[in-house]
Order: structure tokens, then C-alpha cells, then sequence
């Protein structure tokens, strides 16, 4: 068996003093790039899971590896979240005083020193969510659909092996959310990174190739 | 750095009012150096314009004004190998009838056979210089402000005087009158001392006459013109203290402006830094990145700050015509002014940048 790309190893998270588990004693592993997605009621866990498989939060108990790499600091926790992973949050979470492009480049400011190479890299991922004619523009002025778009291509600028995404259609009309869905799998598709999706919305698990329900902090299927 | 500027041009307001903040800090340190410079300069000028080759004041005084050289030190003087001439001066402030549009009048002791009146010759702009003890010459200044025509009779130390010239000076508190020295002395009741003598000598005899000079009176000091603002440095240092204080109460407004600034920022942009590190940013560059950003406003500001230093000075010394400074601007002011800026920026920046690079992603990002 091959080493998986995410392994939680009875990993417990609780807050509040130990008085809310989030999480209680899960193991799981996300082979690469799969697609996972991760459904529960609110209060269930779901963003608990996803902050610490993002290396944005540490367990209280157990062991935590992405790509091989166990996050037990602050340090591996910084490096594992500028190579190793590309979020898609639910608000896009663009920065309002930039324009498209240098919002794409902002992930690759840490490792690539050249301005012109970083900018060519934007505009290549750009052009593959169709917004290559609007990397100049400030993203405030973009509709819904294109600002997740970018947050994609930003997501996507490291090549991560690790794409998190937390409701990312979730403030989006149907129609619209599909189409960001299609940009999501056709970029993870092009680069085979794998693909753990937190949704309320079932239609979006139809292509999954794992589903994992959670309720009170423990994988229910 | 398009991040920086951007969130600088965002909102203009707010980063204008910090620049001008650190840009009046700034100002007003450039102003006092240059102030203080130009009056420490203008002493080291009126020194050197009286052609002499050395100035003999008594030695244990503070201040010149309390210096006393008694007639028959002066005689001592006149009587050493090499001496050539001598000048004997004294300085009094007299006050003016009222109505009066200055209160006090520089009054400068000179007496019109001796070498130091040799440059009113050039100075003299109207009539002739003083021959007598009842005639006076007054600076072109202070005869328009009180309106004296060549020939008027005014009234000073409670004696009658005739304006027999005006000249116009090139040091600033050179703004005054030219008086008797004779006279002055009598109103200063020291009827057989003067402040300070110019002691003039062929350039090859300088030292030995300072040497024979300090030897035979003790009680006196000889310098050349050009040492004696050193001498005084005691002195000057307090102008040093005041400017140094000064400083740091402008870099304490400065930074506390500054640092209002970028803690509003940093909170208002709590999570998008905390997007920033979600992103793989470190805290070492989120630090960096604010510090950047209070530096760039403080320098922008503290440019303007060395610009309206200069202008704001030059607008003051014109509107206060009467205080007599003077401004003379060095680069090590500009200098000065350009890291107390720098200085500003690094400060105010360390508390909002360790804030924000404290903050953990997870939590920022839940920041509404």
C-alpha cells in the first residue's frame, strides 16, 4: 500500500477546556488525488477536520501527517500549508485592494523571487479558470463566480497535492456553483492533486470518490 | 509592495494625516537645529568680521556678557611686542520710550577710533558713522521701526542722542545700535572695563602675543576668533539638551500617530493576514510586510517633514522679523530629520506587526 497523501492517527481535537469535542479519536486517510467529500450537520466537526488537515490547527491528541510530513509546530505547519496545500474558503477571502493577478501570485511572493516569473505563472492560471483578460482588474469589481474562480487559481499557484476546499459554492446561485465545481476538478484534474470538499450539499458528493459523514466529531460512514 | 502601497493609498485620509504627523515632527526638529545652527554661525561671523586676530575676555566667566577687562589689563595688552591695535567692546539693552514698536534695543559699545568700526564703513547704508559721544548709529531695521530719519533726536538711558547713520548688517542680532563705548560703560557702571577686546596683530605674531597675553593676566583668556564659540560649548550644550529633548518628544508624537495608524490597519485587516498565513506566509513576512508599510509612511511624511521644515522656518524667522535668528541648514540636519522618520516608522510598527503575526489563522479567519 502506498503512503497516503493526509493520515490523521487517533486524532482528537476539543475545545473550551476539553468541554466541546470537535473531534473525537479519528483516523483517516485521503490517498492522492482523490476526491473526498465531507458532509455532516453544523457543529459536527467538519471545520475542525479541514483546519487541521490545512495545518492551520494542531490536535490536542494524536498524530497528524501530510505527504509524509508529521505537524507538530508552528514551523511544519507553515511549510506544510505554503507547499503542501491550497485552500478554497467559502468567501473567497480575496484581498479587496488587489488586482486579480496579484491576488493569484500573493501564495508564490514566499518562494518565487522574480516578479515576472511570478506574474506569468498568475496569468497561465488565470487563463485556465477563463480570467486571463481580467488579471488587471481589482477584484472588487468582479461578480461572485469570478472571484472564486481566482480564489481558485490562487489555491492552484503552488501546485499543491492537497486542495481544501470549505463550501466553496456556498454563496453562489446554482448555476454558477456548478460552473466553479467544473474549474475546480478540471485544474486538480490537469496537476492530480487530490480534492476534500466540506459541503452541506449532497449534489456535490455525485463525483466523489469518497464520502465521509461526520456527526459529533467521529466519521460516521 | 503592490500589497503595501495599495493598502497606503486605500485609505488616503488616514495615511495623509500620519504623514503629516511625522512630517511636523520632523519639521519642527529641522526647524530648531537649523535655527540653533544659524545662531551658533552668525556668533562664530560677527567674530570673524571684526578683522581680529585674537579676542582676550576674562577667563572664568559663563557668559560673555559678565567678562570684564579692566583698563589696565587693556594697557598691559597695548604694551606687548607685536599688538598692533586694539578694540575695546561692550554690550547694553536699552529700553525704549514708550509708546515703543520693540521693546529693548541691542546696544553695541564701540568707540569710532578704533579698528572695529572699520566695517560699519561698509555696512553704512545712510549718512555717517558716529564721532561723538551723543550721536548714535542705528541698524536700518530699528530705524524704520521706530521711524528715525538721519538727524532725529531720540531718547536712550534717559540721554539725548542724534541719529547720525544707519547700516544695514548682515548677522541678524547685529540689529541694534551703535553707541560710545565710553557711554556705555558709564550706564553699565563699569567705568574702567569692557567685555571683550579685539587684539589685532600681524598673522606671524598671533601666537606669541596670545601667549605673552594669557601669561601677564592670568585672570584672561586670548583665542582666536574662530576657537571661541568652543569655548563656550558648555553653553551650547544646553541649546544641545533642548534639541535633544525636543527630538524625543517629536518621535514619541510621531510614533504614537503612526502606531494609531497601523494597529487600526492591522485590525481592520485581521483576516485577511490571517488569509495570508492560511496561504503559507510566515510570521516573519506578515512582520515585514507591516513594518514596510509604517516605514514608507514615515519616510514619505518625514520627506515632506524636511520640506516644510525649511519653508515653516524661513515663514517664522520673516513673521518674527524682531526675535533676530538666523537658519542655517546643514545635511546632517536633513540627516537627522530622515532617520528620526525612519526611526518613527520602525517603532510604530513593531507592536501592530508582532500582533498581527501572532494571530493564529484559524482564529483571524473566523474575524468578522
Amino acid at each position: 500500500m502506498s503512503e497516503p497523501l493526509v493520515e490523521f492517527r487517533d486524532v482528537t481535537r476539543a475545545f473550551e477546556r476539553g468541554s466541546v469535542v470537535a473531534l473525537d479519536h479519528v483516523d483517516l486517510r485521503i490517498e492522492r488525488g482523490e476526491f473526498v467529500a465531507v458532509t455532516g450537520p453544523s457543529g459536527s466537526g467538519k471545520t475542525t477536520l479541514l483546519n487541521l488537515m490545512g495545518a492551520m490547527d494542531l490536535p490536542d491528541s494524536g498524530e497528524i501527517l501530510v505527504d509524509g510530513i508529521s505537524i507538530v509546530d508552528t514551523k511544519t505547519m507553515e511549510g506544510v500549508r505554503a507547499r503542501k496545500i491550497g485552500f478554497v474558503f467559502q468567501m473567497h477571502n480575496l484581498i479587496p485592494v488587489l488586482g486579480a493577478a496579484d491576488n493569484v501570485e500573493i501564495p508564490l511572493i514566499p518562494w518565487m523571487r522574480s516578479r515576472r516569473e511570478r506574474r506569468a505563472r498568475a496569468l497561465e492560471l488565470l487563463g485556465q479558470v477563463g480570467l486571463a483578460a481580467r488579471a488587471d482588474t481589482n477584484v472588487r469589481v468582479l461578480s461572485g463566480g469570478e472571484r472564486q474562480r481566482i480564489a481558485i487559481a490562487r489555491a492552484m499557484a503552488n501546485e499543491p497535492p492537497l486542495l481544501l476546499a470549505d463550501e466553496p459554492t456556498g454563496n453562489l446561485d446554482s448555476k454558477t456553483g456548478h460552473d466553479v465545481m467544473n474549474v475546480l476538478h478540471e485544474l486538480r484534474h490537469r496537476t492530480g492533486a487530490a480534492l476534500v470538499l466540506v459541503t452541506h450539499n449532497l449534489e456535490m458528493c455525485e463525483h466523489c470518490d469518497r464520502h465521509i459523514a461526520l456527526h459529533d466529531g467521529r466519521v460516521a460512514s | 509592495m503592490t500589497y503595501i502601497w495599495r493598502n497606503l493609498l486605500l485609505r488616503k485620509v488616514r495615511t495623509g494625516l500620519s504623514m503629516l504627523g511625522v512630517a511636523v515632527s520632523v519639521a519642527g526638529i529641522v526647524s530648531l537645529i537649523s535655527v540653533a545652527l544659524g545662531m551658533k554661525g552668525s556668533f562664530d561671523q560677527y567674530l570673524e568680521e571684526s578683522g581680529a586676530s585674537l579676542v582676550v575676555f576674562s577667563k572664568n566667566v559663563a557668559d560673555l556678557i559678565f567678562s570684564s577687562v579692566k583698563t589696565r589689563d587693556i594697557e598691559t595688552i597695548r604694551g606687548i611686542d607685536g599688538v598692533e591695535g586694539l578694540a575695546r567692546t561692550n554690550f547694553h539693552m536699552a529700553r525704549p520710550p514708550a509708546p515703543a514698536p520693540i521693546p529693548l534695543i541691542i546696544c553695541f559699545g564701540r568707540y569710532p577710533e578704533e579698528r572695529l568700526m572699520e566695517k560699519y564703513k561698509d555696512l553704512l547704508v545712510a549718512g555717517r558713522l558716529f564721532e561723538r559721544r551723543d550721536e548714535i548709529v542705528a541698524a536700518k531695521y530699528i530705524a524704520k521701526q521706530f521711524r528715525w530719519k538721519i538727524g532725529a533726536k531720540v531718547t536712550l538711558f534717559d540721554h539725548d542722542f542724534t541719529v547720525v547713520g544707519f547700516y544695514e548688517p548682515d548677522i541678524a542680532w547685529e540689529n541694534g545700535v551703535l553707541v560710545h563705548a565710553g557711554f556705555l560703560a558709564e550706564q553699565l557702571g563699569r567705568k574702567d572695563s569692557y567685555s571683550i577686546v579685539f587684539v589685532y596683530t600681524a598673522p606671524v605674531d598671533r601666537a606669541a602675543v596670545r601667549k605673552e597675553v594669557e601669561e601677564k593676566l592670568p585672570h584672561l583668556i586670548a583665542v582666536p576668533p574662530a576657537d571661541l564659540t568652543k569655548r563656550f560649548d558648555d553653553q551650547l550644550k544646553i541649546i544641545d539638551d533642548f534639541i535633544i529633548m525636543i527630538t524625543m518628544i517629536a518621535l514619541v508624537v510621531g510614533v504614537l500617530g503612526v502606531l494609531n495608524t497601523m494597529m487600526m490597519s492591522v485590525s481592520e485587516r485581521t483576516r485577511e493576514i490571517g488569509m495570508l498565513r492560511a496561504l503559507g506566509w510566515s510570521k516573519g513576512r506578515v512582520v515585514r510586510t507591516i513594518i514596510i508599510e509604517s516605514v514608507l509612511l514615515s519616510v514619505f511624511g518625514g520627506a515632506f517633514g524636511l520640506l516644510l521644515g525649511v519653508l515653516g522656518t524661513e515663514a517664522l524667522l520673516s513673521a518674527f522679523e524682531d526675535a533676530f535668528l538666523v537658519s542655517n541648514y546643514e545635511f546632517a540636519t536633513f540627516v537627522k530629520g530622515a532617520l528620526v522618520a525612519l526611526v518613527v516608522g520602525v517603532l510604530a510598527a513593531l507592536y501592530p506587526a508582532l500582533r498581527a503575526a501572532s494571530l493564529k489563522p484559524v482564529e483571524a479567519l473566523r474575524y468578522e
